[in-house]
């Protein structure tokens, strides 16, 4: 997905510096006639991924930086937020729901944005997730 | 914005039922907000009062952090030995509780009066 034009936001590494580009992106979302699940899917999706940048990524550090990156148009949304830390290995992080996880404080955001998005990668050594959401139904 | 009900701020309305507090939240409980319910539902929880009803009819919008709140209330009332229950999601935050296996941790009725029943000793 490398032929789309991104527009990018670089805020400070705390999440109420995130709150007015998602009111941008949702802004956005909303004015392209995306349905109400969808609009709590890129919203979900986008505060998960802040969450995991500022808190585990830059480790609260608040002089680093958390750069996001979008796209929408009719057909799809894409996110990508990327910190500035060491980087992780998604597939270290233990499932949630496996019952002996059920009451640890780990991996529930990771799998809410891969429940919720379309197509989720991790670039960068991990430093930056990519997300996408299609258009639930025919595109337009 | 204030119409968009993913918008809405959090409230948190709580009254007392016996040996049970009920918890009425409604409206989006966005990551900071999530960090305050934490604090409340911890402080409610006590050694009279060791049960907690969770009224979700009115939430909107919750996320791992507010998912992290239940569960450390879970985590505080079994201390305690109570219990932690919620009553009622809606759809949207149904399936977000059925993703991540929470409604295996904590119980969920459909009414308050429900969930009030099933906390009362068994005799």
């Amino acid at each position: 997905m490398n032929n789309v034009s991104y527009n990018e936001i670089v805020v400070s590494n705390d999440l109420r510096s995130a709150k007015e580009p998602e009111e941008q992106i949702l802004g956005e979302v909303q004015r392209c006639g995306y349905d109400p699940d969808t609009v709590f899917a890129i919203k979900l999706a986008f505060e998960e991924a802040i969450t995991n940048a500022v808190k585990h990524g830059n480790k609260n550090d608040r002089s680093k930086k958390v750069i996001i990156r979008y796209f929408v148009d009719r057909n799809r949304v894409i996110l990508a937020i990327q910190d500035q830390g060491q980087g992780f290995m998604p597939e270290a992080v233990p499932d949630p729901t496996l019952a002996e996880n059920l009451e640890r404080p780990c991996g529930r955001g990771l799998m809410l944005i891969r429940s919720y998005m379309t197509e989720v990668r991790y670039d960068k050594n991990g430093t930056e997730v990519w997300m996408m959401k299609e258009r639930p139904g025919p595109h337009v | 914005m204030t119409s968009d009900p993913l918008q809405s701020p959090l409230q948190v309305d709580i009254s007392s039922e016996g040996r049970a507090h009920l918890v009425r939240l409604s409206g989006s409980a966005s990551i900071e907000e999530s960090e305050e319910l934490r604090i409340t539902l911890n402080q409610l929880v006590s050694d009279s009062a060791p049960n907690l009803v969770l009224d979700l009819s009115g939430l909107t919008y919750i996320t791992s952090v507010g998912i992290g709140a239940l569960v450390a209330a879970h985590h505080r009332t079994k201390k305690l030995s109570g219990r932690i229950v919620m009553v009622n999601p809606s759809p949207a935050i149904q399936r977000l509780l059925t993703l991540i296996h929470i409604d295996r941790l904590i119980d969920v009725f459909p009414t308050t009066d429900a969930a009030l029943a099933a906390l009362q000793p068994h005799t």
